[in-house]
């Protein structure tokens, strides 16, 4: 009994040992002094800092946030520009080079081509030809002059067959061996000649300004020996529907230029046989 | 035991003759010999290569792994630094080699818009150059690749031994943070890249990249945030690279698009496509070259990491090798003509 209250005492003294040492429970504003010294100290010491310095702090502070909206601006700008209208340099090559492609396979396709071409002379004549080719490989060329001579070719793996309109024999030749007033055009023999001259010499490049062309078409430009070279291309087909040579005009001087050949083509229509056997009665007047 | 060494020695060196000798015969059989020089292309990819290695590892460690290279014997962690040094060398000149593929494409299309005529024969140039700059690539690669393996066998070797042999004196790093030749190391590989790549006209960069430029930097940041800053498995190298296939597919999903529409409109959309696909592919690779893969090289030399990354390592490895794939494609493209409708 005794030893139960000795405890009970000591457990008093004990509590109320301890009170004297517990601390006072932290005042309301505690919190809010410590935050405000803490904030007017970081900002004593950024007083010192150079601009720069602050802003990159501050700039730390939201490192996260920055990228994230860097990354979204990024998105957004790579999306719209890669949609925009203006296309670089390097596609507007590859365009090119693409539709030269793609413009020879057609050609090689042709199974037949009718080509028209007219070479304006002096006064309101004009010379004219007209070169019918099939698949089998046979060329017919008429030939009307400005000196209204008439005559038709007929081309076959490099030998020439020549009938006069008045009749008469057929005659033939070595292509190599003909005389120069009756070499027709020769890009326009065949397809494939056609194909190799748009592809080598002209150096075509899509116009600028489309206005010349009909809305199912497109213009290409180029050039060959001092001339301006205008092709139409009818966009579904991509054959070559109108050919046409300039002299070409300064710039600044506005004139209309001055056409030095027209071609206009038809192509994949069929041929009569009979027209392209050497020397057959429908030698006669097939220029026109 | 030396005379046995010397007597292998003896008998190594008919085997290095045949084995030259079957080579010899390959090449000659091989047909008439081809022109395997494009100066510009090796410069590039040389001195890029070089200038990449400057960037991420200092002087000293250059020098320490190129006496490993040659026999010096070094402590364990000197000789894994070493073995680090040559693959990273390796992976550089890996990449250069592909990146230099797509500039040459890129070059060769640019030339041609001052050029009259446009044909087959000139881009089939440019394709020989891209597959030089590759050829360069790999064989630079490969011969920085045979004293990493050598090394790494050394180490195993080593790491089989009884502890008595084993040499674990710590390798004095230098400080792995940025340092003057890293900087010397951008300014030269910016000073190849300048010198080696001839443009008519070098503001057209701008144009060309641009899309393609803002799309991966923006996406290889927004996949950085989405995964974690510290995250370790996606690093800058494998976020670059994911974006640059990201963008390949887009420039191979709007192609197609461009070619059910078989008019010179459609024409245009095909050849930006494609535009997209080249300058995708060599954003990504210019950003691992640039950024991931120097990262990495710090972290290790700082010992945050132990070896790089197996996501990183696919990037360097695999993407190359993937945008060449596509430059062959892309070739393929431009010299097939479309269907025209009937």
């Amino acid at each position: 009994m005794i030893r139960m209250k000795d405890s009970i005492e000591q457990d008093q003294h004990i509590t109320r040992e301890f009170g004297k040492y517990r601390l006072a429970p932290p005042s309301p504003d505690l919190h809010d002094r410590v935050l405000r010294a803490a904030r007017a100290a970081l900002a004593g010491r950024d007083v010192g800092l150079h601009w720069t310095d602050r802003w990159l702090r501050a700039c730390g502070a939201f490192r996260e946030e920055i990228l994230a909206f860097a990354s979204v601006l990024l998105l957004i700008l790579g999306v719209v520009t890669s949609l925009g209208a203006d296309q670089s340099v390097l596609a507007e090559s590859i365009e090119r080079l693409k539709v030269m492609v793609t413009v020879s396979e057609c050609l090689y396709r042709a199974t037949s081509m009718d080509c028209t071409v007219l070479k304006p002379a002096a006064g309101d004549k004009e010379s004219r030809y007209r070169v019918r080719w099939n698949a089998a490989g046979i060329t017919r060329v008429d030939i009307d002059s400005t000196n209204g001579t008439e005559q038709t070719l007929w081309i076959f793996e490099g030998t020439v067959s020549v009938a006069g309109h008045e009749g008469g024999a057929v005659r033939s030749m070595a292509i190599t061996t003909m005389p120069a007033e009756w070499q027709p055009p020769m890009e326009f023999l065949t397809p494939t000649l056609l194909a190799q001259h748009i592809k080598e010499q002209y150096g075509l490049m899509p116009a600028e300004r489309q206005g010349g062309a009909r809305p199912d078409e497109f213009l290409l430009v180029g050039q060959e020996s001092q001339q301006a070279v205008e092709i139409a291309f009818d966009a579904t087909t991509y054959l070559p529907t109108t050919l046409t040579k300039y002299l070409p005009d300064p710039p600044w001087t506005g004139k209309e230029r001055d056409c030095l050949e027209e071609v206009r083509f038809q192509w994949n229509t069929p041929i009569p046989q009979e027209l392209l056997i050497p020397g057959t009665s429908a030698v006669k007047r097939q220029v026109k | 035991m030396s005379s046995m060494s010397t007597r292998k020695k003896y008998l190594l060196i008919p085997a290095w003759i045949l084995i030259a000798a079957i080579v010899a015969v390959g090449v000659i059989q091989s047909g008439p010999p081809a022109s395997y020089f494009d100066l510009y292309g090796f410069l590039f990819v040389l001195i890029g290569g070089m200038a990449l290695v400057l960037i991420s590892f200092p002087g000293a460690e250059i020098g320490r792994a190129f006496r490993h290279a040659v026999g010096v014997s070094g402590s364990d962690a000197e000789l894994r630094n070493s073995t680090h040094f040559w693959e990273a060398a390796g992976r550089s000149f890996w990449i250069l080699g592909g990146m230099r593929s797509i500039l040459s494409i890129i070059i060769g299309f640019a030339g041609m818009a001052t050029q009259k005529y446009a044909g087959l024969p000139a881009i089939i140039a440019f394709l020989i150059q891209s597959l030089l700059s590759t050829f360069y690539g790999s064989l630079l690669a490969v011969i920085c690749f045979v004293p990493c393996w050598k090394l790494m066998g050394k180490l195993q070797s080593r790491l089989s031994a009884p502890d008595a042999e084993r040499n674990e004196t710590p390798a004095s790093v230098g400080h792995p943070g940025w340092e003057f030749g890293a900087y010397i190391g951008y300014v030269l590989f910016l000073a190849t890249l300048v010198l080696t790549v001839h443009l008519p006209r070098p503001l057209m960069v701008w144009t060309v990249y641009r899309p393609s430029l803002l799309l991966v930097l923006g996406g290889t940041l927004a996949l950085i945030l989405f995964m974690g800053i510290n995250n370790i498995r996606l690093t800058p190298s494998a976020a670059f690279a994911g974006m640059g296939l990201i963008g390949s597919l887009m420039g191979f999903i709007q192609m197609l698009h461009g070619m059910t529409v078989p008019t010179p409109q459609g024409v245009g959309h095909v050849a930006g496509a494609l535009v997209f696909i080249l300058s995708s592919c060599f954003t990504a690779l210019l950003g691992m070259a640039l950024v991931g893969a120097p990262l990495e090289d710090r972290a290790i030399r700082a010992g945050r990491a132990g070896a790089p990354s197996a996501f990183s390592r696919v990037s360097w490895y695999v993407f190359p090798l993937l945008s060449l794939i596509f430059l062959v494609l892309v070739f393929n493209m431009i010299i097939m003509p479309l269907p025209p409708s009937r």
